[in-house]
């Protein structure tokens, strides 16, 4: 049987990774938006 | 004098003196080397690791001879050394004892061949698309993740269980890194479970794709003109706040974020000295001489470690359930884009850069020949190097602070 200690360990990894994630992705999509503000001017 | 014939051949005596485990798993060994030779030269498994590492394994495990006091051993590397003053003796004795102690026990190794990557890889869709790629990376950590309870489970320790788990993202370095910060002790059966495993996405993967993707799916055609432009400018200042932002976060995994990225700034920099040293003698280099000394830690004594097996069973679990997220992110974001995303993209999440991404691009050929998938395929592959990296990261610095408490469960 799964250790539920671990299995709940392992939701925290899986939401930390997707929350930090979206974050580094949100910040590329900001940079391109910016660099590429110009160029829609 | 009377010198006994046999002890003159101490590679044969050897096996007469030993356990007949110890014997049997010795010409196992070299008979497996001889077929990591072969399969190296027919492209079924990665060369450029397999080879060195199937002669060294050979070489090792046919020359064991007494080295003192009637105990067998090797003149090639001894990794289990803890008193200094054997360790200075070994240095000048073992001739792999300096790389091993030099290069691969403090992590150097992982972190050149991270350059090494850094420099070959290619950023534009990944910056151009970002949660695309980063979101599809995220579902095909699965594997990296949920392989962790279950190694808990089957009675590995939470340092353990993090590394075989990290081989679901299917990158070496990484699993050398990890392994040698949370489970110094199965670095050597995990490493090289890993890099088997990695060889073998090539075969394994399309048969997950074919019978889970229906082959019209797999067959969906992505617009290449929809890839916008990126400039050099912007992919040097994302690798500068990437560099800042990950390292702040995740310190213990700073010297694979910063060789990395070190690797992708020197390309986008045109520094092409730099550039050809980084993807050509250094990648190539030191792929050569960790294939080599995996092999020739590649003896009885290691394999016959009983966890072996369990590993063999868990870095399997963690790559189909890497390949399963994958898969199953890529048709999330095929319905979510209407059919414009080909599913197979997902796969590449799985961050064998650049195995995975090559593996959906041939898939998809075959469907449909006017299929390109490949420069989506590869944002995403690059996307799932940084999410492991994270993932590696959250292990590393949150497992020795709480594994007390994983054990309590």
């Amino acid at each position: 049987m799964l250790p539920i200690r671990a299995l709940l360990y392992a939701v925290i990894v899986f939401a930390s990774l997707s929350i930090i994630t979206l974050v580094v992705a949100a910040i590329m999509k900001l940079l391109y938006l910016i660099v590429h503000r110009k160029e829609k001017i | 004098m009377n010198i006994p014939i046999w002890e003159l051949f101490q590679g044969f005596y050897t096996l007469f003196t030993a356990e007949p485990a110890v014997s049997i798993t010795r010409i196992a060994l070299i008979l497996l080397g001889a077929v990591f030779v072969y399969f190296g030269s027919k492209k079924i498994l990665e060369g450029l690791i397999m080879i060195p590492m199937g002669i060294a394994m050979i070489a090792v495990n046919a020359g064991t001879m007494f080295i003192r006091a009637g105990q067998a051993g090797n003149l090639f590397v001894d990794p289990l050394i803890a008193d200094s003053n054997t360790l200075i003796n070994l240095l000048q004795i073992n001739f792999l004892q300096p790389i091993f102690n030099f290069t691969l026990s403090n992590g150097l190794i992982p972190c050149l061949i991270f350059m090494g990557i850094g420099a070959i890889t290619d950023i534009d869709f990944m910056i151009a698309r970002p949660f695309t790629s980063l979101m599809l990376a995220v579902a095909a950590e699965f594997g990296t993740i949920f392989t962790f309870p279950i190694a808990l489970a089957w009675g590995f320790n939470p340092g353990q269980a993090a590394s075989i788990a990290i081989v679901g993202g299917a990158d070496g370095p990484m699993v050398l890194f990890t392994s040698l910060t949370l489970a110094r002790d199965l670095l050597v059966p995990i490493a090289v479970i890993a890099y088997v495993y990695l060889a073998l996405v090539y075969a394994v993967y399309p048969y997950l794709i074919k019978n889970l993707i229906p082959r019209k799916i797999q067959g969906t055609t992505m617009d290449l003109h929809s890839i916008p432009k990126v400039n050099k400018t912007e992919k040097l200042i994302f690798v500068v706040l990437a560099t800042a932002v990950l390292c702040i976060l995740f310190p213990v995994a700073a010297p694979l974020f910063a060789s990395f990225f070190v690797g992708v700034a020197i390309k986008e920099g045109n520094l092409l000295r730099h550039f050809e040293f980084l993807s050509g003698p250094l990648l190539y280099g030191s792929t050569f001489f960790l294939g080599f000394v995996l092999g020739a830690l590649l003896t009885a004594e290691t394999i016959l470690d009983g966890s072996v097996w369990k590993l063999l069973i868990l870095g399997c679990v963690a790559l189909l359930l890497s390949g399963l997220g994958g898969l199953a992110g890529g048709m999330i974001a095929y319905k979510v884009s209407k059919g414009k995303i080909n599913p197979l993209i997902g796969i590449a999440g799985v961050s064998c850069v650049p195995s995975t991404a090559k593996v959906a691009q041939s898939c998809a050929f075959k469907a449909n020949k006017r299929a390109m998938i490949l420069p989506f395929a590869m944002g995403v592959n690059v996307a799932g190097v940084i999410t492991t990296a994270i993932v590696a990261g959250l292990y590393m610095t949150s497992i020795p602070m709480i594994s007390q408490w994983l054990a309590g469960g």
